[in-house]
């Protein structure tokens, strides 16, 4: 049958369809913004990448992982956890990625198991060994937001690491390393909350997510009541986004409820905030791209991505190139506080070199900094 | 380093799909969820579109053809996911969980209420309704605001098509709403 006959007839009326047009755009609007989808593009990168290019043929022998770190890169659209009302703009996604698993993957994930059980290097894959399930899981971690006093709240990286094909195999994977914040404390000021911390059984069902801890916390290594709040919830985040469910989180201790850090009692479930208060929680300025040390191409424009909850959504920036500001300017999150915007920031094309990125939220009453992040990465 | 083709470097092809992904990750989600009502589902086909951009990487000329390419690699994979419905099933399997409509929360029924107040529910169901090929030009159309052009480029038919399907699907969709109210 032929379509012909069915074009838009010359003495179509103009407006005829004005009303069914506006309801569909309206139905499809507010129909598809209740879709939140997770985020994939660590998952869509690690794939490429064990795919190969098109013309490569299907082997992936030798090849190498290329950005071990950076394949969490330039993540630009996380909005970690937060659920919002339908917002069809700037859609926040509700948890962050986690890959699909792949191959033969140890039952007992851990930062070490970063090296495949046979010794091979981790920078190749399939060179006879069965491959490690390498993926690039969101950790959260308890740091300062960059005021005065200093206020603490929760940051989000993306860590490489092996995991299991389980929920819980990720859940515990990515548990283990949000215990461990000794890698970023001197850099970016994570306190170390869970200091001789070990994680025990993780259990993950579509309505709990069970920790087991080793013990309930040492009360000396989270001295206020509200760093040993950020503790648990730094768990709670990391827990959520590595099974990608906004489910409550309990804690035992060897088996058991009990007072973690002393203070908080464990018998109930904890879980992530509402959307409108992920303030509590989350840090008020997060970078997500670039990437921690991310090594970007020369000749492509740079553009800074990340979350925000600012007053009246302002936040001012400046690029340096060691001691010399490079740029500056001002840039609007999507949405002000107390929700959480996405903002991002064109740099242009930038000459080789290593920079760091800086965005704070200056106060409206005199100026001073309210909250900041840096980030540093290198273009070549 | 640089194993991938004449484009560049993997670093190149990782920027590029990193670039897409932030301008059209959610809006083919949603896309592709609007075409298969799965949301799972509808992450599956978008995320295997994106891979197969980045393989083909090097063969696309610019960023508006490999987003041309990305749209097509999706309307075709909803289109498949659609016809086996296998999509669902493989991942409740795989990850125990419920297939069903995004959103099995708390806010479920107040969001069905907001929903059925708007007659978004009785639009959405004419909508299903409709052949497939006017459900997917109507969907680019007014979800996406493709032009006749990239709809037609997408699904591989001319611009008249799109056009007829366009006003065919409408048609349609004013009846029943007519009749139903």
């Amino acid at each position: 049958m032929s379509d012909r006959t069915d074009f838009l007839h010359p003495d179509f009326e103009p407006g005829e369809f004005d009303r069914v047009e506006r309801q569909l755009r309206q139905a499809l609007a507010t129909d598809a913004a209740r879709v939140r989808p997770h985020d994939r593009l660590d998952a869509i990168l690690g794939a490429a990448h064990d795919a190969g290019p098109a013309a490569g043929g299907s082997s992936t022998a030798g090849r190498r992982w290329l950005l071990p770190v950076a394949a969490a890169a330039a993540v630009a659209v996380i909005a970690g956890g937060i659920w919002v009302a339908n917002r069809p703009d700037h859609p926040p996604q509700p948890l962050p990625p986690v890959n699909t698993s792949r191959g033969t993957a140890p039952t007992t994930p851990s930062q070490s198991a970063t090296t495949p059980p046979s010794g091979t290097s981790t920078s190749t894959r399939g060179t006879g060994a069965p491959p490690a399930t390498q993926t690039s899981l969101p950790v959260y971690f308890v740091g300062p937001i960059g005021d005065s006093k200093p206020t603490y709240k929760l940051f989000r990286e993306f860590v490489r690491t092996s995991v299991g094909a389980t929920p819980s195999d990720r859940a515990k994977a990515a548990l283990v390393l949000a215990i461990n914040a000794q890698p970023y404390s001197n850099t970016d000021g994570y306190l170390q909350p869970w200091s001789g911390q070990t994680i025990g059984a993780v259990r993950v069902t579509p309505q709990l997510i069970t920790v087991d801890l080793a013990n309930a916390g040492n009360p000396d290594a989270a001295v206020t009541p509200e760093v040993r709040r950020l503790a648990v919830q730094e768990l709670v985040w990391t827990a959520t986004a590595a099974v990608q469910k906004s489910v409550p989180v309990r804690f035992t201790v060897n088996g058991s409820p009990a007072a973690l850090f002393g203070t908080i009692a464990s018998t109930g479930s904890f879980t992530r905030p509402a959307a409108a208060e992920s303030w509590r929680d989350l840090a008020p300025i997060w970078v997500d791209s670039p990437t921690r040390d991310q090594v970007l191409p020369a000749g492509k424009a740079v553009t800074v991505t990340g979350q925000a909850t600012v007053f009246e959504a302002s936040l001012a920036w400046d690029l340096r190139r060691g001691a010399t500001t490079v740029k500056q300017g001002h840039t609007t999150a999507s949405i002000g506080a107390p929700d959480r915007g996405q903002y991002s920031i064109e740099l242009g094309v930038l000459p080789s070199g290593t920079y760091t990125i800086h965005v704070w939220e200056p106060s409206a009453k005199d100026g001073s900094v309210q909250a900041e992040r840096s980030t540093s990465f290198t273009v070549r | 380093m640089a194993e991938r083709g004449r484009d560049g470097s993997v670093s190149a092809a990782d920027a590029g799909i990193a670039d897409l992904y932030a301008a059209h990750w959610t809006g083919l989600v949603r896309l592709a969820w609007l075409l298969l009502r799965d949301d799972l589902g509808a992450e599956e086909v978008v995320q295997d579109a994106f891979i197969a951009t980045h393989r083909h990487w090097g063969t696309l000329r610019d960023e508006a053809s490999a987003a041309a390419y990305l749209r097509r690699a999706v309307v075709n994979g909803a289109r498949s996911g659609l016809r086996h419905r296998g999509v669902e099933q493989r991942y409740t399997q795989r990850e125990g969980r419920e297939p069903g409509v995004p959103g099995a929360r708390a806010e479920d029924s107040a969001e069905a209420r907001v929903l059925e107040r708007e007659g978004t529910t009785a639009m959405i169901a004419a909508l299903g309704r409709l052949p497939q090929r006017q459900r997917e030009v109507l969907t680019m159309r007014y979800y996406l605001d493709l032009s006749e052009a990239e709809i037609a480029d997408a699904l591989g038919i001319s611009a008249g098509s799109v056009k007829a399907h366009a006003h065919r699907g409408l048609a349609s969709l004013r009846d029943r709403m007519e009749t139903a109210s």
